[in-house]
């Protein structure tokens, strides 16, 4: 360290016996370090690929869209009938028939194993939707048992919301018949526009039976079904 | 590495690109969502608040609530929040359109409060756990927020507001009453209106059982 | 600036080296601010540590001062965590960040009076701040509490230092780029831009709540991989191989950590909401960064493992490199810890235990103070021309700290993991989480006392050090006798 002496006392003990500053050599990264990176940023691409939801900034869940895309119109995952008609169930229906299905004994008839709901000797698909547009009214058979009620219209709710619910009514307590598709819905309210009083018993068994015909499951999501896309 | 403005250059777009994407992104495709029509009652997802539960949000982040108490159901069948009855589907940003600040919360010291609204509806019970947690839940680690209440002698009647049922160290004696303060209203508003069980097409609620 | 120039007799040529009087003229340029930066710094770590105290008993003791407002947990915690970062961390930051680019760029820091007025508004800011906190002002955003009247005020602050340091670097020796500067420079310009966004969206003009999630995370991740994580690093690359006269091992190595740090860190704040109300790309993303953020880790702390080979005898005596090589290997650990805990297995488990915020108690004491603390026991002496007075408070200080910080990692870890599983099970009450947790905090809490007393301890030696008792000692304060006694053993 050559200072001369008179400078001496001014410079700090500690920066006298420094190290030089500091510099790097040349030694190249280890090829092993470099195959061990580029694998880590592969494996790290191929998750972010896999789970990306499609890029989307409207789906949550990495999984729902798969990579080649899918999903129409605004929204990746279309909602599940039967947890919308489950929704409109108890909000609407169980009042009378409860939320068994098993209505009342002598006042609300059950829907439980039901020929009106699942189908019987003339009961078709057309005398079910046509029950939830415009209600019933009278002496009604169900299962052997007369019930002498009134039921409500619902043409209120919308065409996927009917189907909905009937969906669910077909699918629950053990019942099983074919869903109900909004088109068809629509189709019977355009059939039946002129029709303002409730149904009889009677009115009903002079329709010919009709079957909906092949309608979409209800878990896959129907590529061109008009359901909820958000209205805002 | 030895000019100054290249590297500058460099960090600029390496941090740029997280900027572009972790906040740009969210501000545009997040920061404008609007409430959805709710056909059925004529109202929106998610419902409008009232005027009391947007002071509690204030009272809410004044006291810190959010260092213990998560606000975020998380997706099934990953997490378990769903399955543990967190809520019924994973919460989504339009969730959180009425809060000014989101609260979603990094610890679950105490239980997530997406959904408190839904699984209490009693004022009353609230404002008693608020005041004297540690005699509702004596395993729990909440402190006491008395300091939001007011203990006052009772005069002539007592009053509509008084908290029912205190029973702890902290109980007002004989012929007083603990009275809310508006902020303790505020807060216990806020807390009731925390209720996500409404459906939201963006987040379908998990059906496999 | 022609400052006397000495010969390099070192091998490598590449860099000409600075010769003492020029080291005394910069140091003394930097005296005055940074002396204020680290005194006040290890202030607010005083402060920081019995609040973070007061914090970790009322969790294991809930009733503790829970009468009045102002101490209620929901304002202790966020007062505490906030004076780490910003009364602590940062200051230190600053003070450190100072010196060492006023020595590499081997000029004298200019204007240096200005500066300390930088430091006194940065430090009225933490306390307007932290006052703000707990009277009840607080953001309820984990990283950025203080109330929208006090931050303008710290990037007030900010802007003054940053433009110094700045104009430093423009105004260097013209030679190559070391890697500190690189480091330190990326710290310097991404934290104005993390702290401004960070408060225009989140606070002071609040966007939309829905929006909110994605920045104030990667807000506060970036606070510590942008900004804190940086400035620890570059200190770690000037102090290392000054302290055992090595060159850095690998050049290569210090440019490959230095790039994919600032591009892969920069995506992980995303990790933390998992599951959240994120956009699922944006989780994916921040999981993906996660997995490779493991890269600059591995880079930083190889290339300084293979400079220190075969000199790691020096720690047992020079306590600058003690706290520099544990803060070396706190970022090796905490980050090894980040990318497991953002795998979507753990993540979904121990997202919001006790698991996260031991993670972040690595993070940010196990690496970031670790390393401002073997800073600060490098520069202070330089600055004051005087030694560490005390070596038994060096003791006191690191045994205290490295005990109190191993008891309350290996407490929350253990505790988080059993409560993490406990709200996992399907079958299991949160009650029963609670109950898992609860030993466990107690004994963190116990070992923040620790941590108070090794930070009195280091505040007392600090003291002491500025009276200048230590002006009799002739030799540097060594916790152990050397194994050499060459002079280069000394150069602590």
């Amino acid at each position: 360290m050559s200072n001369q002496t008179g400078e001496k006392s001014s410079i700090p003990a500690p920066v006298l016996r420094e190290n030089p500053e500091p510099t790097s050599s040349n030694a190249p990264i280890p090829l092993a370090l470099t195959s061990v990176f580029f694998v880590i940023i592969f494996l790290a691409g191929i998750y972010l690929a896999l789970n990306s939801g499609g890029f989307r900034s409207d789906v949550f869940s990495p999984k729902l869209v798969s990579w080649s895309g899918g999903g129409a119109g605004g929204v990746a995952a279309p909602v599940d009938p039967k947890v919308v008609g489950k929704r409109i169930f108890t909000q609407n229906c169980v009042v009378c028939h409860q939320t068994s299905g098993l209505g009342m004994p002598g006042q609300f008839p059950p829907l439980v194993g039901s020929e009106w709901v699942v189908g019987g000797d003339w009961v078709a698909d057309n005398h079910l939707v046509s029950i939830l547009l415009h209600g019933m009214q009278g002496a009604v058979q169900v299962k052997g048992v007369t019930y002498n009620n009134a039921m409500p219209p619902w043409k209120q709710l919308k065409d996927d919301q009917i189907a909905a619910v009937l969906t669910y009514i077909r699918s629950e307590w053990g019942n099983a018949a074919a869903p109900i598709s909004p088109e068809y819905v629509k189709s019977m309210r355009d059939k039946t526009t002129a029709r303002t009083e409730p149904w009889s018993q009677k009115e009903l068994k002079a329709m010919p039976a009709e079957s909906a015909g092949t309608s979409a499951a209800p878990a896959a999501p129907a590529p061109a079904a008009a359901k909820t896309t958000p209205s805002a | 590495m030895n000019k100054l403005p290249l590297l500058f250059t460099g960090i600029l777009i390496a941090f740029g690109a997280s900027w572009l994407g972790l906040v740009a992104y969210p501000v545009s495709n997040l920061g404008h969502l609007q409430p959805l029509d709710d056909e059925d009652t004529a109202g929106y997802f998610p419902p409008s608040v009232s005027g009391l539960a947007v002071a509690g949000q204030k009272v809410y982040a004044s006291a810190g609530c959010v260092y213990c108490h998560s606000q975020q159901v998380r997706l099934d069948p990953t997490s378990t929040d769903i399955a543990k009855k967190l809520g019924v589907r994973q919460t989504v940003p339009r969730d959180y359109i009425r809060e000014k600040t989101a609260f979603l919360g990094k610890r679950r010291i105490g239980q997530d409060l997406s959904n408190v609204g839904a699984r209490i509806s009693d004022a009353n019970a609230l404002h008693q756990y608020l005041y004297e947690p540690a005699t509702v839940t004596p395993w729990g680690k909440m402190p006491s927020y008395r300091y939001l209440y007011k203990t006052t002698k009772v005069v002539s009647q007592p009053s509509a507001d008084a908290i029912q049922g205190l029973k702890g160290p902290h109980a007002p004696p004989a012929g007083y009453e603990v009275i809310p303060t508006e902020d303790a209203k505020a807060l216990v508003a806020y807390l009731l209106s925390l209720n996500k069980n409404y459906p939201l097409p963006e987040s379908p609620e998990p059906t496999a059982k | 600036m022609n400052l006397p120039s000495h010969s390099s007799d070192h091998e490598d040529t590449e860099v000409r080296t600075l010769s003492n009087e020029a080291r005394a003229i910069i140091d003394a340029s930097t005296r005055g601010p940074v002396l204020l930066f680290l005194g006040s710094s290890i202030f607010w770590l005083v402060i920081g540590s019995l609040l973070k105290l007061l914090a970790d008993w009322q969790l294991a003791i809930p009733a503790l001062m829970d009468c009045a407002a102002l101490f209620t947990y929901g304002r202790t915690e966020p007062a505490q965590s906030n004076v780490m970062i910003y009364g602590w961390a940062s200051t230190a930051a600053f003070g450190t960040g100072l010196w060492v680019t006023a020595r590499l760029s081997r000029i004298p820091l200019l204007h240096s009076k200005l500066l300390i007025s930088a430091g006194i508004i940065w430090n009225l800011g933490v306390m307007l701040g932290t006052a703000g906190i707990l009277i009840g002002d607080g953001n309820a955003i984990p990283g950025l509490d203080f109330p929208g009247y006090a931050s303008p005020i710290l990037l007030i602050a900010y802007s003054l230092i940053a433009t110094w340091i700045i104009i430093t670097l423009n105004y260097r020796e013209p030679g190559p780029l070391y890697v500190s500067q690189w480091f330190l420079f990326a710290g310097f310009l991404c934290f104005p831009w993390l702290y401004a966004t960070a408060n225009v969206l989140l606070v002071w003009n609040p966007i939309q709540a829905s929006a909110q999630g994605p920045i104030a995370c990667w807000f506060l991740e970036n606070l510590t991989n942008l900004w804190l994580a940086p400035v620890a690093i570059g200190t770690i690359f000037y102090i290392v191989p000054k302290v055992i006269s090595r060159p850095i091992a690998s050049p290569s190595l210090s440019v490959l950590g230095f790039w994919t740090l600032i591009v892969f860190a920069s995506w992980t704040g995303l990790s933390n909401l998992v599951g959240g109300p994120v956009p699922a790309w944006m989780m994916s993303a921040g999981v993906a960064a996660s997995i490779m953020a493991i890269i600059p880790v591995l880079s930083i702390v190889l290339n300084l493992h293979l400079t220190l080979h075969g000199n790691y005898a020096a720690m047992s005596w020079s306590p600058t490199l003690r706290f520099t090589v544990f803060g070396l290997y706190g970022f090796l650990f905490s980050g090894v810890l980040a990318t497991l805990l953002a795998l979507p297995a753990f993540n979904a488990v121990l997202q919001f235990s006790d698991v996260i915020a031991g993670a972040s108690l690595l993070s940010l004491y196990g690496f970031v103070s670790m390393t401002f603390f073997g800073a600060i026991y490098y520069i202070v002496p330089r600055l004051i021309n005087a030694e560490w007075p005390c070596v038994q408070l060096i003791r006191c200080h690191f045994w205290f700290a490295l005990s109190g910080l191993l008891l309350a990692f290996s407490c929350l870890l253990l505790g988080g993991l059993l409560q993490g599983f406990s709200q996992y099970d399907v079958a299991s009450t949160f009650r029963s989480s609670i109950e898992f947790v609860a030993p466990f905090r107690l004994m963190t809490a116990l070992s923040t006392g620790l941590l108070v007393l090794a930070h009195l301890s280091f505040a007392l030696l600090f003291v002491l050090m500025l009276l200048k008792t230590g002006k009799s000692q002739s030799g540097p304060a060594l916790l152990n006798e050397p194994t050499e006694n060459s002079l280069e053993t000394l150069a602590v």
